[in-house]
Formats: structure tokens, sequence, C-alpha cells
């Protein structure tokens, strides 16, 4: 019986460290045997241009170096917000080539030029609510680059995002996206609010939250009603949930978007700019609400 | 003088022209049988192009070094060379490339190659080679700590592992039956021993457990007894082997325990890398006793009796290697470093040193790093010149 | 009482300058005063070759007993392997049989490189230079200064074959010059080891995570960057930049390597603690003489310091221990 239980014991803790290792995310990102070849992807022991012993002169140029718009070495352009196969092996097979990112770009989104992003670029440590007080800009624990939010060792949460970000713990559960990742159409989980809740947290709120003396809209909350509206001039507006809840991503892209905002969205923001909607002025408001 | 006055007979006349012809003929007969000695002598110069022989003999108690024939190439880095007994074949290690035991005809000619089976060239070091009277080849080898033993044309017959256990003998006891010579095989880096059973299908044995032993120098004498050094850590020493095992019809009750002396050190009866063991007419195994710059001399009962060629001067040595003894006992050393044949004179109860040959260089009769000598019966020399990749044949 | 500890003191002062000096082993050293052993290699007036030897290159000279045929010698240095028998049963025990040798080796290596399990010979993909061909030594002089100088290379550019080439002529590791031949102001690396161990730790072969003298660890990457100057990386290399346009930031390569992780208050590298070294050096990573590690795609294209990316591929295997970058995964854990 002894015999029984330490077997049992011994499997479920192979399970469970099978379990912890990180699963491939696709690429250099993770699933490293001891023999990787991976390292040498990214880092150089003793010729190293930048911290961290990275290749480059710094992590964005490092990450564009594969996903940028110019580059070859992986499919998703995050600069330009778009899909390109051919450009990196089997990654995303099943993304339509020319298929937009979930994500937007960061310098370019549908052809336009980006109106607002998160800088990845390394320049720039402060985010609004930082400092638990909505509409307040405040200082987090460093600058932000991909690296802020992405682990590029790989990650157990969705699109490798980091377990820990801004000091806070991070789970973005994956969800199956089938063999191939499709960068185009959402398959996001519930949890897809907690990368943007570490950073900006007086923003996470699923109830009414007036702690800060303003009020927000509730995310994380589930909501069934129709997500499209077509105007009177037959144009179309939708959004997407997340597993049927409203999260961040429903309404603003996390790397950039190339949204206009006239009259009185112009500027309505605390920052002034499109605030990483995804659609122009305050479509996202009208695809649900339908006014 | 005229005829009318002082007529000679006919027959007298005929009788002195007949003689003056049978000398022309006799002249004409000789010179006929004189060109065809000499187109012989100069085609089998052709066939064999060396000195031709010797119209005197020799006075025994003159020596004089040999000369330098000829190169043979197609070799990297020989080490170890041989011949065959009937001396028509020579048979030498490489070092380097594949390192394969490679056989020539004696003007150089490549016949083929061989190696230990299922090794490859990172898993073999053949090093010193010899044959017995019947001919088969016996190759030590330092990576597989094995004598490896072939047919005069290089097919495997049979792995000496250990001074008490052969391939084939361990191969019999585990199945029962006598193997055919080199129906099985075994790489030291591999888990398994390898055979035919009896329908010829590839069985595997687990790897035998003994243990390892490093023979390297090897050597036959005429009564086919086997002179081996071994090198095994702290425990160099000189193997003599009788012939009744190494002529016995199999080895599955093999046994080389019979005569071993010596241990590893600097003093007497000592040696530092023992690299060759050759007997001279007086029963006396002599020793190339190498890191120790010397060679050892002990009695047939494997005693030892003194050492010899150390120190400086002429006939001292630097890095003895392999050696090889005539039929006049003149002992042929390589010294390694010295980059020459060094020959002594064991006839006498006292050794004296007679001659070298060979410098350092890269011309022809010159050495770079030399390792071995064999001698025929002819009065040739093969050296394998290492860094010069060939071999150099010089005769007496 | 006191005249007779005087009586063995003077005694031991009188018989121990008599003690010889330790042997480095073999012919490197341990010579009296009436030594024949000069005239192995050397000839005063008749030498054939360079350095008064007969012959001519010492390349040649060394694998004389230390090449492939293990004739002289039972360290295989052209095939990275210890010849002799199990030391087991020896005394002493300098090594095990047919086990790959520290520094790996020149021609093949004996090294599971793959991280399979075992170890079979095969072929090296890079090794230091040592038949006095020339070649350059990446990272060689002060910061700014280019990729590398160049430098012919043959083993007694670090080995002193004559043994004693430490202070007051002591015996040193691996007859170690303190200065290698061309290079370097002087690093004593360690004194002699004694018992003698050739062969790694890891009977499959494994190269990493081998245990090193803590002092020879610490002071072999101060002796290797006597020639490789800008490889020697202190704590915080990682993360300052040295001003180096080639070698800006680097790896630490003497020092406490889990340390400096603490010092930043970061956590350290969460890999197998067996692989881990503290302190760290150059040896973590690479062998001294030649790899069988090979190389695939993003480690075979990494340029050399000088921007060349030919020879790339396994070319490209840069000593290291591991296939690929297997020493820095086996440490980081990633």
């Amino acid at each position: 019986m002894k015999k029984l239980l330490l077997v049992s014991l011994l499997v479920i803790a192979m399970m469970l460290f099978v379990g912890g290792v990180a699963s491939a995310n696709g690429g250099p990102h993770g699933d490293y045997t001891a023999t990787t070849d991976a390292c040498a992807g990214c880092h150089r022991a003793h010729t190293a241009t930048s911290d961290n012993l990275l290749m480059a002169d710094s992590t964005y140029d490092l990450c564009v170096s594969c996903h940028g718009g110019s580059a070859t070495g992986a499919n998703t352009n995050v600069d330009d917000g778009v899909f390109v196969s051919g450009r990196g092996g089997d990654e995303g097979t099943s993304t339509a080539d020319g298929a937009a990112l979930l994500g937007g770009g960061f310098v370019n989104y549908g052809g336009a030029a980006a109106s607002s992003t998160h800088d990845p670029t390394g320049a720039d440590n402060m985010a609004w609510g930082a400092g638990n007080e909505r509409g307040v800009l405040a200082a987090i624990s460093e600058n932000l680059d991909c690296a802020s939010c992405h682990d590029p060792h790989g990650s157990p949460n969705y699109r490798i995002i980091k377990e820990e970000i801004n000091g806070v713990a991070v789970t973005v559960a994956q969800s199956d996206e089938g063999a191939g990742k499709n960068y185009g159409v959402v398959s996001w989980s519930a949890q897809q609010s907690n990368v943007c809740g570490a950073c900006h947290n007086p923003y996470q709120h699923a109830t009414a939250d007036t702690t800060t003396g303003t009020f927000t809209h509730a995310v994380d909350v589930t909501y069934g009603g129709s997500t499209s509206f077509t105007d009177g001039n037959g144009d179309t507006v939708s959004v997407d949930l997340a597993s049927g809840y409203v999260v961040c991503q429903t309404c603003h892209f996390p790397h950039g978007t190339s949204a206009s905002m006239t009259g009185y969205a112009d500027g309505a923001g605390p920052a002034g700019d499109s605030a990483l909607l995804r659609k122009d002025n305050r479509g996202v408001c009208q695809a649900c609400h339908q006014k | 003088m005229s005829a009318t006055t002082k007529p000679t007979p006919p027959p007298n006349l005929n009788s002195a022209e007949k003689r003056r012809r049978r000398l022309l003929l006799a002249i004409l007969a000789g010179l006929t049988l004189l060109l065809l000695f000499v187109t012989f002598l100069f085609i089998r110069y052709l066939n064999k192009p060396e000195p031709l022989p010797e119209l005197l003999p020799v006075p025994v108690e003159v020596n004089y070094p040999p000369h330098y024939l000829l190169s043979i190439y197609d070799v990297d880095g020989p080490v170890g060379v041989a011949t065959s007994p009937e001396g028509d074949r020579i048979y030498v290690t490489e070092m380097r490339g594949e390192r394969l035991i490679k056989t020539f005809d004696t003007d150089g000619n490549l016949l083929g190659s061989f190696s230990p089976p299922r090794t490859t060239s990172g898993e073999r070091s053949p090093v010193y080679i010899a044959t017995d009277s019947r001919g088969r080849v016996y190759v030590t080898d330092r990576l597989q700590h094995a004598i490896i033993v072939y047919d005069r044309d290089g097919s495997y017959l049979d792995t000496i592992l250990s001074p008490s256990l052969t391939l084939s003998e361990y191969v019999a006891k585990h199945t029962g039956s006598t193997p055919a010579p080199g129906s099985f095989s075994y790489n030291i880096f591999e888990e398994d021993v390898f055979y035919k059973d009896a329908e010829g299908n590839e069985q595997t044995l687990p790897r035998p457990d003994y243990a390892l032993w490093a023979p390297l120098g090897i050597r036959f004498d005429a009564s086919d007894r086997m002179l081996l050094t071994d090198v095994t850590e702290d425990a160099h020493s000189v193997r003599v082997v009788p012939s009744d095992i190494i002529l016995s019809p199999n080895w599955l009750d093999f046994d080389l325990s019979a005569m071993q002396f010596g241990t590893s050190g600097q003093g007497d009866g000592q040696f530092l890398f023992p690299n060759s063991a050759v007997d001279d007419s007086q029963d006396r195994v002599i020793v190339t006793d190498g890191n120790n710059g010397r060679l050892s001399v002990w009695n047939g009962q494997g005693e030892f009796l003194f050492h010899f060629g150390s120190g400086s001067g002429d006939g001292a040595l630097s890095l003895p290697r392999g050696e090889a003894i005539d039929g006049r006992d003149r002992l042929h050393v390589v010294d390694a470093v010295g980059q020459n044949v060094k020959v002594y004179d064991f006839s006498g109860p006292e050794p004296g040193y007679l001659f070298s040959f060979g410098s350092m260089g890269v011309r022809n009769g010159q050495f770079n790093y030399p390792n071995d000598i064999a001698l025929d019966d002819s009065g040739r020399l093969y050296v394998t010149d290492r860094e010069n990749n060939r071999i150099q044949v010089w005769s007496y | 009482m006191k005249i007779k500890r005087l009586f063995i003191l003077i005694l031991l002062a009188v018989l121990l300058p008599t003690v010889p000096v330790a042997a480095d082993n073999g012919p490197h050293g341990n010579y009296t005063a009436t030594t024949a052993a000069c005239a192995g290699c050397h000839r005063a007036h008749t030498a054939a070759g360079d350095n008064l030897l007969l012959a001519g290159t010492s390349y040649d000279l060394c694998i004389t007993c230390h090449g492939q045929t293990g004739s002289g010698a039972d360290t295989d240095v052209m095939d990275g392997v210890y010849l002799e028998r199990d030391g087991n049963a020896e005394s002493p025990d300098e090594g095990v049989v047919n086990r790959g040798l520290l520094g790996g080796g020149f021609l093949s290596a004996r090294m599971d490189t793959s991280w399979s399990g075992s170890a079979s010979p095969a072929s090296v993909t890079s090794s230091h230079l040592w038949d006095d061909s020339g070649g350059v030594v990446w990272g060689s002089g002060d910061i700014g200064s280019g990729p590398g100088g160049g430098m012919n290379l043959t083993c007694i550019s670090c080995h002193d074959p004559h043994g004693g080439a430490g202070g007051m002529n002591s015996a040193t590791y691996r007859i170690l010059r303190v200065t290698p031949l061309g290079s370097g102001d002087g690093v004593t690396v360690l004194a002699d080891e004694n018992p003698k161990n050739y062969t790694i730790d890891d009977g499959s072969g494994k190269y990493f995570g081998e245990t090193y003298d803590d002092q020879l660890y610490s002071n072999i990457a101060w002796w290797c960057a006597q020639c490789h100057d800008r490889y020697l990386a202190l704590s915080g290399s990682g993360h300052t930049d040295s001003g180096d346009p080639i070698f800006a930031y680097r790896h630490i390569s003497v020092g406490t390597g889990c340390g400096c992780h603490d010092m930043h208050g970061g956590p350290p590298p969460t890999g197998n603690p067996a692989y881990r070294h503290n302190p760290l050096s150059c040896l973590t990573c690479h062998v001294a003489h030649g790899t069988s590690a090979t190389m695939s795609d993003y480690s075979g294209s990494v340029p050399w310091p000088n921007g060349a990316t030919s020879p790339g591929g396994n070319a490209r295997s840069a000593l290291l221990r591991v296939d690929n970058r297997g020493t820095c995964e086996l440490c980081h854990d990633k």
C-alpha cells in the first residue's frame, strides 16, 4: 500500500514537473532541450551589444529583426500589424496571408500610420493608472519594451505573455487554436485582461468601482447581447468577446491602432489620442450598445 | 713464305682454320651469353630496381650501412611495419586518416587495406604489426586494447582481448560451439559482441567482462615465439609467448601468462613504455625501453642482464621504438627522436655500436619521426617514416 | 630536549633542499644537475630544428608520445582519450580507460555533446591550433583594438615541455606556462595536481558540469585572458558596456556566476544545480583542446568577432562542451 502511495506520488510529481515546463510557443521561444540551438538566435556570450547579452542594441531592435516590417524570420509583422506568410517557417499556419494581427501594429495598422501605440522601444516607463488612480500617469517597474509583457523564452500563457509583469503574477490561459496558431481570429480566454491589469490595475474591475472617485466600464464580465452594429449607411462595426467575456482587448489593441478620433472623440482620452481603440471614434461603444 | 717454295699441307692448314673458327665461335657464343646475362640483369633490374648481386661474398666482419632504395607512399602517418614470411608483402599501420592496415608488394604497389571489423577510424589505433610463420598478421590496437589477428589477405580471424581471453573463446563459451574464424566481431566502444549462428544469422552477446591490458610492441622470432610488450598502466612489461600457443589449431583455451618480466620504472629491470622486443641467437631478449631511452637486455629465463645504448655520444638512443634483428645478430633500432636507425652488433657477449643511417629531413634517405623497421631475407629494410608519410626501403 | 629539536630542525634544513622538485610527469621536469634527458630531444651543435631540437617541429615531437599510438604516453591528445586501464586498481589513479580527456581532443573527441547518455568518438568541429599554423586570437588586445591579433600556435605555446614552469621552478598544473609564448604578463594557474586526473568525471561522456579545483577554476580565466584579453569579464559585465564595439556586453567569465544574480536581487538561474559552477570560468563552457560539439541554424550562423560568417555550421562550435547552446540552457534552464 505504501509502495502504491509512493509510486502514485512519484507519478503525480512527474506530471506536475512536466506540466511546469514552458510549452513551445514557436520558433526560438521555448521548449528548449539540453542541447538547444536557440540561445544563439538572440544572445552572444562575449560579443553582445546590449544588456542581457543581446545581439542587438535593444530588446525592440532584436524582436523586430524577426517580427519587424521588412524582417524575415517570423510571419507576424508586429510593426505593420499584419500576418505575412512565408517569412518565417511554419509559424501560424492557420492564419490567412495578409490577415490583420489581433494585437494591432506598432508603426502601422490596416495600411495606415498608427495613431496611438504602446511604446515598445524601452524609452518610457509611465503607465496610466499605475499609481492606482485612473487617468493619472505613474511609473511602472521598468521601461516598457516587448519583453515587458512577452517572455521570449516561452511561457505557458497565451502568446508567451510573461508570468510576471510589473511585479504582478499574470495568468492568461492558452486557448486551443488547433495545429497552427491563427493570429487573425480571436481565440481569447476570459483571463485576457490580466495582462493589462498588471500595470493598469484600476481599469480592471468587474463591478462598480469608485475608489478613485471615478467610474470605469466593467471588464471580465459576460455579455450576451449583440456585438455588431450596422448603421443606416450600411456600415458595420463589431467587437469580439473572449469566451463570452468583455475584456480590455475587446475594445483596445495591445500594440497599436490607426483608429482616428474626430469631434468629441478627438482628445477625449487622458492622453488625447486614440487610446489604442480598435475602432474610429467610439465605434467600440456602438458595437454593443447600438444607440 | 710462298706457297710454292714452302707449301703448307692442306690438312694442317684446314686444322688451323678450323681452330680459329672454333675460337671465333666460342668467343661469339661467350659474347652472346654475356649479352643474354646482361639483358637478364637489366630486365631484372627494371622489374626490381635494387643493386646487382654482389659478385664477391662480403666478409662477415665487414659492416657497412645500407643504402636508400625507394619510398612507398599512399600511407598516412605510418607507424608499424612488417613483412610476410615469404618477404613478398609489406604490411603497414597508419596513425592518421582512416587508420588502416595497408598491404604493399615489394615494389610499393598497394595491394589492399583492412581494419578491425565494425570500427570507425576514431575507434581504432593500429600501432605495431607482425606476422607468424603461417603468414597470419597480428596488429596491436591501442584504442581497442587488443591484438587483432588477420589472415595474410587481411581477412579478420580473431581478437586477443586479454592475456587469457580471445574473442573466439568468449563466443565458444557462450554458444557451446567453436565459431568459424572471423564469424564474430567486437568493438570495445559497443555494448555487444556480434556472431553468426549455425544458420548464418547475426546474433549478439553481451560485451565480455575482462581486465583490460595494453599490448603494444609485437614480434615473432624464427621459431614462432611471440615477443610482446605490454604498457598497462604501472605494469609495463614484456611477455614471451611459446610457439605452441601461437600455432595451436584454435585459441579456445588461451593463456599468455607463460613468461612475463619487468615492471614500470627507471631502474634495472624496469621499463617505461617498452615498444618492442626481439631475441638474438643467444636467446637474449632485447627490449627497446622507449621513454628510458635505452635497450634492456634479458636472458632466456626472463632475468634482467643489462642496459645498453643510453647516455650521449655515438650509438646513444633518444627514443628507441621499433627494432629488428638480422641473421648476423645485427640489431636495428629506430630512434624516433634521433631521426635515424641505429645498428648494434649483438653477436658477442657484449653488444657494440656499429653505425646508424638516416638523418632529419624530407629528402630521400632522410627521416621525419621514423617509428618502426622490418627486415626481409633479401637484405631489404623497411622503415616507417611517420611525418613524411612514407615507408622508406633501404638495402644492404 | 631543546637540543634534540634543534638537531631535528637542522637535519631537516639540510635534507629538504635535496628533495627533488616534483616531477610534472614523465620527461617533463625533475632534472638533476647531471641529467641525460636533454639529449633525448636536443643537440647542442647538430640540431635539425629550432630550439636545438633534434627534429623539425615541436608538434611532431609531442605527438610522438601523446599521439594516437600511445607509444610513449597514456594521454592521447589527438583522440582526446585516456588510453590506460581503469584507474581503480592503479596507484596513482590518473584516469579511466577510454574516457575523454578533460581538454577534449585535437582530431577527435569522446564527448556526449548531444546529451544522449553515451559518447562515441567523433571528429572535432573546432580546436585550438596545434601545428604551429596561424590564426586569429579572438579578443586579444585592449578595448577597441578590433577583433583580435594573429598568432601561430603549437603545443609549447601553452605547455612547457621542461616542466617546472611555475615560480622557483615549481611544477604547474598540466605543465602550463605562466606566460604563454607570445602573449601575456604571467599568471600561475595552479600548482601541479597530485594525484593527477586526466579524464572527465561523467562516465557517459558529458563534459558539462565537470568538477575542477576551485583555485584552478578561478585562475584559469585570467590565464586564458593572457591571449583572449577581452573575454575576461568580471561580475556585472553582462549589464555594463565595456566600451568595445565588438565585445561590449560579456557573459561573466570569472567569479561567482550565480552570485551575481543574488547581487542584483534577481532569482538565481533555475537550472540543475549540478551544472552550475561557483566560481565560474572559461572552463565552465569551453574545453581547452578541441570539441566535437555540433551547431545548428542559430549557433552555426553566429558571426565571428570580425563579422565573418564563414566558416559556419559545426566549425562555429567554439570549443563548447555541449551541442548548440546547451552550455547556456543547462544553467539558465529557459
